[in-house]
Protein backbone atom coordinates (compact mmCIF):
# COMPACT_ATOMS: atom_id res chain seq x y z
CA UNK A 1 0.00 0.00 0.00
CA UNK A 2 1.91 3.35 -1.17
CA UNK A 3 1.40 5.77 1.77
CA UNK A 4 0.50 9.52 1.55
CA UNK A 5 1.99 12.79 3.27
CA UNK A 6 0.41 13.51 6.61
CA UNK A 7 1.22 16.30 8.73
CA UNK A 8 2.71 15.58 12.50
CA UNK A 9 0.13 18.32 13.89
CA UNK A 10 -1.79 19.73 10.88
CA UNK A 11 -3.51 22.60 13.65
CA UNK A 12 -0.06 24.27 12.78
CA UNK A 13 -0.14 24.29 9.24
CA UNK A 14 -2.19 26.81 6.74
CA UNK A 15 -2.04 25.06 3.64
CA UNK A 16 -2.10 21.24 2.29
CA UNK A 17 1.17 19.51 2.25
CA UNK A 18 1.37 19.70 -1.49
CA UNK A 19 2.81 21.47 -3.29
CA UNK A 20 5.66 21.31 -0.58
CA UNK A 21 7.43 23.77 -1.50
CA UNK A 22 3.80 26.38 -1.24
CA UNK A 23 2.99 24.56 2.21
CA UNK A 24 2.90 27.88 4.53
CA UNK A 25 2.25 27.95 8.65
CA UNK A 26 -0.48 28.59 10.65
CA UNK A 27 -0.15 31.80 12.36
CA UNK A 28 -3.01 33.65 14.76
CA UNK A 29 -3.55 37.41 15.59
CA UNK A 30 -4.78 38.88 18.65
CA UNK A 31 -6.75 41.68 17.26
CA UNK A 32 -6.92 43.31 20.63
CA UNK A 33 -3.25 43.14 21.71
CA UNK A 34 -1.58 42.73 18.52
CA UNK A 35 0.26 40.09 19.29
CA UNK A 36 0.55 36.62 17.10
CA UNK A 37 1.36 33.26 17.52
CA UNK A 38 1.86 30.13 15.67
CA UNK A 39 -0.80 28.10 15.33
CA UNK A 40 -4.42 28.07 16.27
CA UNK A 41 -5.40 29.53 19.87
CA UNK A 42 -7.97 29.06 22.04
CA UNK A 43 -7.92 32.75 23.06
CA UNK A 44 -4.67 35.14 23.16
CA UNK A 45 -2.29 33.63 25.70
CA UNK A 46 -1.18 37.24 26.42
CA UNK A 47 -4.21 39.30 26.58
CA UNK A 48 -7.05 36.43 27.06
CA UNK A 49 -9.17 38.05 23.66
CA UNK A 50 -11.37 35.49 22.06
CA UNK A 51 -11.14 38.13 19.33
CA UNK A 52 -8.75 36.07 16.98
CA UNK A 53 -7.76 36.30 12.64
CA UNK A 54 -5.94 33.22 11.47
CA UNK A 55 -3.14 33.79 8.65
CA UNK A 56 -0.65 32.51 6.51
CA UNK A 57 2.99 33.02 8.11
CA UNK A 58 5.44 34.02 5.84
CA UNK A 59 8.73 31.26 4.82
CA UNK A 60 11.47 33.16 6.23
CA UNK A 61 12.61 33.87 10.00
CA UNK A 62 15.87 34.24 11.90
CA UNK A 63 17.49 32.50 14.93
CA UNK A 64 16.46 33.85 18.55
CA UNK A 65 18.49 31.12 20.27
CA UNK A 66 18.92 27.37 19.97
CA UNK A 67 20.86 24.25 21.34
CA UNK A 68 21.33 20.74 20.49
CA UNK A 69 19.73 17.65 21.95
CA UNK A 70 22.85 15.74 21.89
CA UNK A 71 21.20 12.90 24.18
CA UNK A 72 18.14 10.31 23.20
CA UNK A 73 15.44 11.72 24.18
CA UNK A 74 12.56 10.27 26.30
CA UNK A 75 9.23 8.48 25.70
CA UNK A 76 7.80 8.45 21.70
CA UNK A 77 10.84 10.52 20.38
CA UNK A 78 10.22 9.23 16.47
CA UNK A 79 13.36 10.51 15.04
CA UNK A 80 16.37 7.80 14.10
CA UNK A 81 17.48 6.23 16.97
CA UNK A 82 19.46 3.55 15.66
CA UNK A 83 21.53 5.11 16.40
CA UNK A 84 20.62 8.14 17.60
CA UNK A 85 21.42 11.03 16.11
CA UNK A 86 21.89 14.20 17.88
CA UNK A 87 19.95 17.03 16.30
CA UNK A 88 19.63 20.76 16.45
CA UNK A 89 16.42 22.89 17.66
CA UNK A 90 15.80 26.60 17.85
CA UNK A 91 13.32 29.41 18.81
CA UNK A 92 12.30 31.16 14.95
CA UNK A 93 11.17 34.65 14.95
CA UNK A 94 9.12 36.21 12.40
CA UNK A 95 7.88 39.55 11.59
CA UNK A 96 4.92 40.44 14.32
CA UNK A 97 7.25 39.47 16.58
CA UNK A 98 6.24 35.71 16.05
CA UNK A 99 8.56 33.32 17.97
CA UNK A 100 8.56 29.35 18.25
CA UNK A 101 10.38 25.98 18.59
CA UNK A 102 11.63 24.27 15.93
CA UNK A 103 13.63 22.00 14.18
CA UNK A 104 16.93 23.05 12.35
CA UNK A 105 17.75 21.00 9.63
CA UNK A 106 20.85 20.67 7.14
CA UNK A 107 23.50 22.72 9.02
CA UNK A 108 26.35 22.11 11.40
CA UNK A 109 26.18 22.90 14.72
CA UNK A 110 29.60 24.98 14.95
CA UNK A 111 27.51 27.05 12.30
CA UNK A 112 24.90 28.39 14.55
CA UNK A 113 24.38 31.61 14.87
CA UNK A 114 21.67 34.03 16.80
CA UNK A 115 20.37 36.41 14.12
CA UNK A 116 21.12 34.05 11.11
CA UNK A 117 18.53 34.00 8.77
CA UNK A 118 16.44 31.20 8.21
CA UNK A 119 14.01 29.47 5.66
CA UNK A 120 10.99 26.81 6.57
CA UNK A 121 11.24 23.39 4.71
CA UNK A 122 8.97 20.57 5.31
CA UNK A 123 10.19 17.28 5.68
CA UNK A 124 9.42 13.96 7.03
CA UNK A 125 10.11 12.71 10.39
CA UNK A 126 8.81 9.37 10.03
CA UNK A 127 7.00 6.82 8.45
CA UNK A 128 4.56 5.30 10.57
CA UNK A 129 2.74 1.72 10.46
CA UNK A 130 0.93 2.41 7.82
CA UNK A 131 2.83 3.79 5.42
CA UNK A 132 2.09 7.07 5.62
CA UNK A 133 4.87 10.11 5.35
CA UNK A 134 4.34 11.88 8.20
CA UNK A 135 5.42 15.36 7.70
CA UNK A 136 6.73 18.41 9.79
CA UNK A 137 8.53 21.89 9.50
CA UNK A 138 12.05 22.48 10.12
CA UNK A 139 14.24 25.30 9.34
CA UNK A 140 17.17 26.05 7.60
CA UNK A 141 20.12 28.84 6.61
CA UNK A 142 18.13 30.65 3.95
CA UNK A 143 19.39 30.31 0.74
CA UNK A 144 20.25 26.70 1.07
CA UNK A 145 18.49 26.41 -2.74
CA UNK A 146 17.17 22.83 -1.14
CA UNK B 1 -4.45 37.35 59.16
CA UNK B 2 -2.52 35.45 62.06
CA UNK B 3 1.37 34.98 62.36
CA UNK B 4 2.24 31.63 60.98
CA UNK B 5 5.24 29.75 62.69
CA UNK B 6 7.52 27.02 61.74
CA UNK B 7 8.26 25.10 64.88
CA UNK B 8 9.72 21.39 63.43
CA UNK B 9 11.62 20.59 60.56
CA UNK B 10 12.33 16.58 59.10
CA UNK B 11 14.08 15.16 55.92
CA UNK B 12 14.59 11.82 54.50
CA UNK B 13 18.40 12.04 52.44
CA UNK B 14 17.56 12.43 48.42
CA UNK B 15 18.78 10.08 46.38
CA UNK B 16 17.57 6.12 45.51
CA UNK B 17 16.53 4.10 48.19
CA UNK B 18 14.97 0.51 48.46
CA UNK B 19 12.06 2.24 50.16
CA UNK B 20 8.33 3.27 48.98
CA UNK B 21 7.66 6.65 48.75
CA UNK B 22 5.07 6.14 51.89
CA UNK B 23 8.06 4.99 53.77
CA UNK B 24 10.35 8.06 53.18
CA UNK B 25 7.16 10.71 53.58
CA UNK B 26 6.62 8.60 57.17
CA UNK B 27 10.33 9.33 58.26
CA UNK B 28 10.86 12.77 57.56
CA UNK B 29 7.16 13.96 58.98
CA UNK B 30 7.71 11.62 62.14
CA UNK B 31 11.26 13.20 62.26
CA UNK B 32 9.46 16.91 62.21
CA UNK B 33 6.72 16.36 64.69
CA UNK B 34 9.58 14.77 66.95
CA UNK B 35 12.15 17.76 66.36
CA UNK B 36 8.67 19.93 67.18
CA UNK B 37 8.23 18.08 70.33
CA UNK B 38 4.64 17.81 69.03
CA UNK B 39 2.39 14.24 68.85
CA UNK B 40 0.68 12.86 65.35
CA UNK B 41 -2.52 13.23 67.58
CA UNK B 42 -2.00 17.02 68.03
CA UNK B 43 -2.03 17.96 63.89
CA UNK B 44 -5.06 19.09 62.58
CA UNK B 45 -4.46 19.13 58.60
CA UNK B 46 -1.42 17.71 56.86
CA UNK B 47 -1.03 19.10 53.37
CA UNK B 48 1.17 16.64 51.27
CA UNK B 49 2.96 17.45 48.00
CA UNK B 50 4.06 14.87 45.10
CA UNK B 51 4.23 15.37 41.34
CA UNK B 52 4.04 11.48 39.80
CA UNK B 53 2.10 9.87 41.91
CA UNK B 54 -2.16 9.01 39.99
CA UNK B 55 -4.09 8.74 43.60
CA UNK B 56 -3.58 10.68 46.69
CA UNK B 57 -0.83 8.88 48.31
CA UNK B 58 -1.09 11.47 51.24
CA UNK B 59 -3.26 9.74 53.57
CA UNK B 60 -1.52 6.48 52.68
CA UNK B 61 1.84 7.54 54.09
CA UNK B 62 0.14 9.55 57.58
CA UNK B 63 -3.26 7.08 58.36
CA UNK B 64 -0.25 4.37 59.46
CA UNK B 65 0.49 6.77 62.17
CA UNK B 66 -2.71 6.70 63.37
CA UNK B 67 -6.04 7.71 62.09
CA UNK B 68 -7.23 11.16 63.83
CA UNK B 69 -9.82 11.61 61.93
CA UNK B 70 -8.29 15.41 59.82
CA UNK B 71 -8.00 16.20 56.68
CA UNK B 72 -4.60 14.98 54.82
CA UNK B 73 -4.97 16.78 50.98
CA UNK B 74 -2.78 16.05 48.31
CA UNK B 75 -0.63 18.80 45.94
CA UNK B 76 1.00 19.10 43.47
CA UNK B 77 2.45 21.34 40.57
CA UNK B 78 5.12 20.43 39.08
CA UNK B 79 8.87 21.02 40.40
CA UNK B 80 7.04 24.00 42.27
CA UNK B 81 4.57 21.10 43.82
CA UNK B 82 6.29 21.69 47.50
CA UNK B 83 5.40 25.24 47.68
CA UNK B 84 1.68 24.78 47.18
CA UNK B 85 1.65 22.68 50.16
CA UNK B 86 3.24 25.04 51.71
CA UNK B 87 1.15 28.05 50.79
CA UNK B 88 -1.75 25.68 51.94
CA UNK B 89 0.12 25.06 55.40
CA UNK B 90 0.60 29.04 55.73
CA UNK B 91 -3.34 29.50 54.54
CA UNK B 92 -4.79 27.11 57.46
CA UNK B 93 -2.38 28.69 60.33
CA UNK B 94 -3.23 32.48 59.43
CA UNK B 95 -6.64 31.88 58.69
CA UNK B 96 -7.17 30.44 62.00
CA UNK B 97 -8.37 27.49 60.73
CA UNK B 98 -6.23 24.92 63.12
CA UNK B 99 -3.09 25.65 65.50
CA UNK B 100 -0.86 23.19 64.09
CA UNK B 101 -0.65 21.30 60.46
CA UNK B 102 2.46 19.11 58.68
CA UNK B 103 3.63 19.97 55.44
CA UNK B 104 4.89 17.30 54.08
CA UNK B 105 6.57 17.12 50.20
CA UNK B 106 7.83 13.37 49.26
CA UNK B 107 8.86 11.64 45.70
CA UNK B 108 10.37 8.73 44.15
CA UNK B 109 11.09 8.88 40.14
CA UNK B 110 13.03 6.95 38.11
CA UNK B 111 16.73 8.54 36.69
CA UNK B 112 17.27 9.85 33.36
CA UNK B 113 15.07 12.07 31.72
CA UNK B 114 11.55 12.96 32.72
CA UNK B 115 8.34 10.54 31.42
CA UNK B 116 7.51 13.81 29.11
CA UNK B 117 3.76 11.69 28.58
CA UNK B 118 1.14 13.85 29.92
CA UNK B 119 3.61 17.06 30.07
CA UNK B 120 3.74 17.92 26.28
CA UNK B 121 1.68 17.23 23.42
CA UNK B 122 2.29 14.45 21.85
CA UNK B 123 3.75 16.09 18.36
CA UNK B 124 6.61 17.62 20.79
CA UNK B 125 7.20 13.99 21.64
CA UNK B 126 7.67 12.87 18.62
CA UNK B 127 10.26 15.73 17.40
CA UNK B 128 12.05 15.04 20.54
CA UNK B 129 11.11 18.64 22.28
CA UNK B 130 10.78 16.86 25.49
CA UNK B 131 13.89 17.16 27.62
CA UNK B 132 13.15 20.21 30.30
CA UNK B 133 17.13 20.90 29.92
CA UNK B 134 16.28 21.79 26.25
CA UNK B 135 14.54 25.09 27.39
CA UNK B 136 17.04 25.80 30.05
CA UNK B 137 19.41 25.53 27.34
CA UNK B 138 17.61 27.90 25.11
CA UNK B 139 17.32 30.34 27.91
CA UNK B 140 20.91 29.98 28.58
CA UNK B 141 22.57 30.25 25.17
CA UNK B 142 20.27 33.90 24.24
CA UNK B 143 21.80 35.08 28.09
CA UNK B 144 25.21 34.15 26.62
CA UNK B 145 24.86 36.42 23.60
CA UNK B 146 23.20 39.14 25.26
CA UNK B 147 25.38 39.76 28.69
CA UNK B 148 28.55 37.72 27.50
CA UNK B 149 27.67 35.13 30.40
CA UNK B 150 30.25 32.29 29.62
CA UNK B 151 30.32 28.25 30.02
CA UNK B 152 32.91 28.64 33.01
CA UNK B 153 30.49 30.73 34.89
CA UNK B 154 27.71 28.05 34.21
CA UNK B 155 30.50 25.53 35.49
CA UNK B 156 30.95 28.10 38.74
CA UNK B 157 27.33 27.57 39.62
CA UNK B 158 28.11 23.43 39.56
CA UNK B 159 31.02 23.87 41.43
CA UNK B 160 29.94 26.26 44.46
CA UNK B 161 27.15 23.35 44.78
CA UNK B 162 29.29 20.30 44.60
CA UNK B 163 31.58 22.04 47.25
CA UNK B 164 28.45 22.76 49.26
CA UNK B 165 26.93 19.24 48.84
CA UNK B 166 30.24 17.62 50.08
CA UNK B 167 29.30 19.31 53.76
CA UNK B 168 25.46 18.36 53.66
CA UNK B 169 24.56 14.74 54.87
CA UNK B 170 21.53 14.35 53.15
CA UNK B 171 22.29 15.34 49.79
CA UNK B 172 22.31 12.60 47.10
CA UNK B 173 25.96 13.71 46.10
CA UNK B 174 28.30 14.57 48.80
CA UNK B 175 31.43 14.92 46.65
CA UNK B 176 33.23 18.37 45.22
CA UNK B 177 34.13 19.05 41.41
CA UNK B 178 36.35 20.62 39.64
CA UNK B 179 35.50 23.11 37.15
CA UNK B 180 37.40 21.11 34.19
CA UNK B 181 35.30 18.13 35.51
CA UNK B 182 31.82 19.85 35.01
CA UNK B 183 32.96 21.20 31.68
CA UNK B 184 34.25 18.10 30.48
CA UNK B 185 31.14 16.01 31.39
CA UNK B 186 28.84 14.72 28.79
CA UNK B 187 27.09 17.84 26.40
CA UNK B 188 23.36 17.20 26.88
CA UNK B 189 21.85 20.75 25.51
CA UNK B 190 24.64 22.76 24.81
CA UNK B 191 26.04 24.51 26.74
CA UNK B 192 24.64 22.26 29.66
CA UNK B 193 26.36 19.56 30.68
CA UNK B 194 26.17 16.53 32.52
CA UNK B 195 27.40 18.14 35.71
CA UNK B 196 25.63 20.83 35.73
CA UNK B 197 21.93 19.57 35.84
CA UNK B 198 20.03 17.81 38.62
CA UNK B 199 18.89 14.17 38.52
CA UNK B 200 15.41 13.06 39.19
CA UNK B 201 15.87 10.90 42.77
CA UNK B 202 13.70 10.29 45.61
CA UNK B 203 13.35 11.93 49.18
CA UNK B 204 11.50 13.77 51.29
CA UNK B 205 11.40 16.63 53.17
CA UNK B 206 8.59 18.28 56.32
CA UNK B 207 7.84 21.13 58.18
CA UNK B 208 5.38 21.57 61.74
CA UNK B 209 3.11 24.87 61.40
CA UNK B 210 1.78 26.45 64.10
CA UNK B 211 0.08 29.68 65.29
CA UNK B 212 2.21 32.41 67.28
CA UNK B 213 0.78 31.59 70.21
CA UNK B 214 0.74 27.93 69.80
CA UNK B 215 4.13 27.94 68.90
CA UNK B 216 5.31 29.53 72.41
CA UNK B 217 4.46 26.04 74.17
CA UNK B 218 7.77 24.62 72.53
CA UNK B 219 9.87 27.23 71.63
CA UNK B 220 10.89 30.38 72.79
CA UNK B 221 12.72 30.86 69.78
CA UNK B 222 10.19 30.06 66.55
CA UNK B 223 11.28 30.33 63.06
CA UNK B 224 8.06 33.03 61.26
CA UNK B 225 7.45 31.94 57.66
CA UNK B 226 6.40 35.57 56.22
CA UNK B 227 4.74 33.97 53.38
CA UNK B 228 4.53 31.29 50.70
CA UNK B 229 3.51 31.66 47.23
CA UNK B 230 2.61 29.98 44.63
CA UNK B 231 2.22 31.60 41.44
CA UNK B 232 2.20 30.66 37.39
CA UNK B 233 3.64 32.14 34.54
CA UNK B 234 2.33 34.95 32.22
CA UNK B 235 2.70 35.21 28.43
CA UNK B 236 6.06 34.67 27.30
CA UNK B 237 8.03 32.00 28.91
CA UNK B 238 10.48 30.05 27.64
CA UNK B 239 9.79 26.58 29.67
CA UNK B 240 8.86 22.60 29.38
CA UNK B 241 6.07 22.11 27.71
CA UNK B 242 5.92 25.89 25.79
CA UNK B 243 6.16 26.29 22.06
CA UNK B 244 4.97 29.49 21.09
CA UNK B 245 6.25 32.70 22.64
CA UNK B 246 6.83 36.29 21.21
CA UNK B 247 9.12 39.05 20.75
CA UNK B 248 6.83 41.82 21.47
CA UNK B 249 5.66 41.61 25.04
CA UNK B 250 8.32 42.33 27.55
CA UNK B 251 8.26 39.14 29.84
CA UNK B 252 7.75 39.52 33.68
CA UNK B 253 9.51 36.84 34.80
CA UNK B 254 7.23 34.41 36.62
CA UNK B 255 10.39 33.75 39.57
CA UNK B 256 10.09 37.48 39.81
CA UNK B 257 6.32 37.92 39.89
CA UNK B 258 6.30 35.59 43.25
CA UNK B 259 8.97 36.93 45.06
CA UNK B 260 7.72 40.26 44.70
CA UNK B 261 4.32 38.92 46.31
CA UNK B 262 6.42 37.64 49.16
CA UNK B 263 8.69 40.31 49.47
CA UNK B 264 5.17 42.83 49.86
CA UNK B 265 3.84 40.40 52.15
CA UNK B 266 7.07 40.38 54.39
CA UNK B 267 7.91 43.96 53.77
CA UNK B 268 11.47 41.79 52.93
CA UNK B 269 13.68 42.72 50.39
CA UNK B 270 16.63 41.19 48.56
CA UNK B 271 19.54 43.08 50.15
CA UNK B 272 18.03 41.57 53.74
CA UNK B 273 18.24 38.08 52.53
CA UNK B 274 21.09 36.18 54.43
CA UNK B 275 20.54 32.97 52.63
CA UNK B 276 18.62 31.54 49.66
CA UNK B 277 18.02 27.93 48.16
CA UNK B 278 17.20 28.49 44.63
CA UNK B 279 15.70 26.35 41.87
CA UNK B 280 19.29 25.06 40.50
CA UNK B 281 17.93 22.61 38.21
CA UNK B 282 20.59 23.92 36.29
CA UNK B 283 23.34 25.80 36.45
CA UNK B 284 21.74 28.30 34.26
CA UNK B 285 18.67 28.26 36.31
CA UNK B 286 20.58 29.73 39.74
CA UNK B 287 22.01 32.62 37.47
CA UNK B 288 18.62 33.87 36.07
CA UNK B 289 17.53 33.64 39.39
CA UNK B 290 19.98 35.70 40.93
CA UNK B 291 18.62 38.76 38.68
CA UNK B 292 14.71 37.02 38.78
CA UNK B 293 15.15 37.35 42.80
CA UNK B 294 16.64 40.62 42.62
CA UNK B 295 20.21 39.56 44.09
CA UNK B 296 21.56 42.01 41.19
CA UNK B 297 20.44 43.47 37.55
CA UNK B 298 19.28 41.70 34.63
CA UNK B 299 22.54 39.87 32.45
CA UNK B 300 24.81 40.21 36.04
CA UNK B 301 23.85 36.54 37.08
CA UNK B 302 27.41 35.76 35.25
CA UNK B 303 29.38 38.23 37.50
CA UNK B 304 27.83 37.52 40.56
CA UNK B 305 28.65 33.81 40.64
CA UNK B 306 32.30 34.88 39.75
CA UNK B 307 32.32 37.63 42.85
CA UNK B 308 31.97 34.97 45.30
CA UNK B 309 29.26 36.73 47.10
CA UNK B 310 27.22 33.41 47.04
CA UNK B 311 29.03 30.96 48.50
CA UNK B 312 28.62 29.94 52.28
CA UNK B 313 30.90 33.33 53.45
CA UNK B 314 29.29 35.72 51.05
CA UNK B 315 26.75 38.20 51.02
CA UNK B 316 24.33 35.88 50.67
CA UNK B 317 24.59 32.15 50.61
CA UNK B 318 22.68 30.65 47.65
CA UNK B 319 22.15 26.84 47.86
CA UNK B 320 24.26 26.28 51.25
CA UNK B 321 22.64 22.97 51.01
CA UNK B 322 24.42 21.87 47.96
CA UNK B 323 21.39 22.64 46.11
CA UNK B 324 19.18 20.50 43.63
CA UNK B 325 22.24 19.70 41.37
CA UNK B 326 24.20 18.03 44.79
CA UNK B 327 20.59 16.70 46.22
CA UNK B 328 18.90 15.66 43.18
CA UNK B 329 15.59 16.87 42.74
CA UNK B 330 12.71 14.60 43.85
CA UNK B 331 9.90 17.06 42.50
CA UNK B 332 7.43 16.99 45.20
CA UNK B 333 10.11 16.86 47.80
CA UNK B 334 12.41 19.54 46.66
CA UNK B 335 10.47 22.62 48.29
CA UNK B 336 10.18 21.06 51.41
CA UNK B 337 13.96 20.22 51.43
CA UNK B 338 14.84 23.62 50.45
CA UNK B 339 12.59 25.26 53.73
CA UNK B 340 14.01 22.65 55.80
CA UNK B 341 17.76 23.46 54.86
CA UNK B 342 16.76 27.85 55.65
CA UNK B 343 15.28 26.45 58.84
CA UNK B 344 17.70 24.60 60.16
CA UNK B 345 20.49 28.04 58.79
CA UNK B 346 18.10 30.49 60.69
CA UNK B 347 18.19 28.30 63.76
CA UNK B 348 21.75 28.01 63.27
CA UNK B 349 21.63 24.11 63.22
CA UNK B 350 23.08 23.43 59.95
CA UNK B 351 26.72 22.18 60.80
CA UNK B 352 29.93 22.49 58.62
CA UNK B 353 27.85 24.65 56.35
CA UNK B 354 26.27 27.08 58.47
CA UNK B 355 25.58 30.72 57.19
CA UNK B 356 27.04 33.10 59.80
CA UNK B 357 24.32 35.48 61.72
CA UNK B 358 21.56 33.73 59.43
CA UNK B 359 18.30 36.11 59.75
CA UNK B 360 16.34 35.91 56.85
CA UNK B 361 16.27 33.54 53.99
CA UNK B 362 14.53 32.44 50.50
CA UNK B 363 13.63 29.55 49.05
CA UNK B 364 12.43 29.46 45.50
CA UNK B 365 11.37 26.60 43.48
CA UNK B 366 9.96 27.04 39.06
CA UNK B 367 9.41 24.15 37.02
CA UNK B 368 7.22 22.92 33.80
CA UNK B 369 4.50 25.31 32.53
CA UNK B 370 5.69 28.17 34.60
CA UNK B 371 4.58 26.81 38.13
CA UNK B 372 6.92 28.95 40.57
CA UNK B 373 7.08 29.32 43.79
CA UNK B 374 8.51 31.33 46.78
CA UNK B 375 8.70 30.90 50.55
CA UNK B 376 10.16 33.23 53.40
CA UNK B 377 11.64 32.35 56.47
CA UNK B 378 12.95 34.87 59.33
CA UNK B 379 14.01 34.96 63.11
Amino acid sequence: MAGVKIALNESLFATSLEPLEKVRLKGSKCNICGVAFLGKLVACENCQSMNITEYQLPRYGKLYSYTVVRQKPPGGYRGPTDPFEPFPVGQVEMEDGVLFLSRLAHVKFEDLKIGMDLEMVVEPLYVDEKGNEVMMFAFQPRGQGR
Amino acid sequence: MREVCIIGAGIHRFGRFEKTVEEMGREAAVMALKSAGVEWKQIEAAFVSNARFPVAVGHITLTPLGRTGISIIDTRAACASGVTAMQQGYMAIASGMAELVLVLGMEKMPRGFLNPEGTYAPWMVAQGFSQNSLYWALRARRHMELYGTTSAQLGKISVKNHRNGSLNPYAMYQKAMTLEEVLNSPMVNDPLTLFMICSPNEGAGAVVLASRKEARKYTSKPVILGASVHRIALFPIVISPTYRYTTKVEPIPVTTLAATAAYEKTGIGPADLDVIECQDSDAFSEIEAYEELGLCKEGDGGKLIESGDTEINGKVAVNPSGGLISKGEPLGASHLAQVVEIYWQLKGEAGPRQVKAARVGLAHVKGAGGNTGVSILKV
